[in-house]
């Protein structure tokens, strides 16, 4: 890994489309700004990790969870959600 | 074409009925080719049943019948991934959390199952700010209040419908 030291508002560019600079540096937070070209997906690593596990978890519950009641109780909710209450 | 499933054994299913995820879902990269089963009694759920893997399937649903509110933002290049041009011709599809006990029942409103209807290619989203999660409660508080302990009547399970008193 290329390891780098910048100071606030100084910029790296990658290639020629890629650039990124620091905002702002308050404590543990960096704020970075980021131009790319919008064919380039931009994640944050933590939120494809948790999906990547709740698809996991979610595939191991399908076998054991019970759909079926799940399924007529949402059913039911929408149905009493149609009918205006007097 | 047929297929071995673990939830259905094996199965028939059309070319015109086979969804591909080139990236697959995140986690599981070589599972790309997909069916939805619409199995008896678990409306408005699906299953999207993978056809490369056996054992894998989700439970999905279209995440307005119980999120109305629901929305994220596609760009024309997101959208460029499923070869899509327009918005008019996809659908949305949330996978479902069961868990063991309904209540706890949770949707991935952060990782999205996007699907181009025209050529069913699909690609699971990853919504880059927090307004949603990847386990959004599936059951609102009043859902519950209202249908839960009903429910929860007819549910064989004993040990866990034991909270049923407390909300009734």
């Amino acid at each position: 890994m290329l390891v780098l030291t910048r100071k606030l508002g100084e910029k790296i560019n990658i290639g020629d489309s890629i650039q990124i600079q620091v905002i702002d540096v308050r404590g543990k937070q960096v704020r970075l700004g980021i131009i790319a070209p919008p064919n380039l997906v931009i994640h944050r690593q933590e939120i494809f990790d948790r999906i990547k596990q709740e698809n996991m978890d979610a595939a191991k519950e399908l076998l054991a969870g019970d759909i079926r009641d799940l399924g007529l109780l949402i059913n039911k909710n929408n149905k009493n959600d149609e009918k205006p209450e007097k | 074409m047929k297929f071995e499933t673990l939830r259905y054994g094996e199965i028939q299913v059309q070319p015109e009925d086979i969804y591909t995820f080139p990236e697959g879902l995140l986690g599981f990269p070589n599972c790309v080719h997909y069916t939805f089963v619409n199995e008896e009694g678990i409306s408005p759920f699906k299953i999207l049943q993978s056809l490369d893997s056996s054992s894998l399937a989700f439970a999905v649903i279209d995440p307005l019948v119980v999120k109305p509110k629901y929305h994220f933002q596609l760009t024309k290049e997101d959208i460029s991934i499923i070869h899509a041009a327009d918005v008019d011709t996809i659908s949305v599809y949330c996978i479902v959390n069961l868990a063991r006990n309904i209540k706890d029942a949770t949707i991935n409103l952060q990782g999205p199952l996007v699907i181009n209807k025209l050529n069913r290619l699909g690609h699971q989203f990853v919504l880059f700010d927090d307004e949603y999660s990847v386990n959004e409660k599936l059951l609102s508080a009043e859902m519950l209040q209202r249908s839960v302990p009903e429910i929860l009547k007819n549910a064989k399970s004993t040990a866990e419908s034991s909270e049923k008193n407390k909300v009734g």
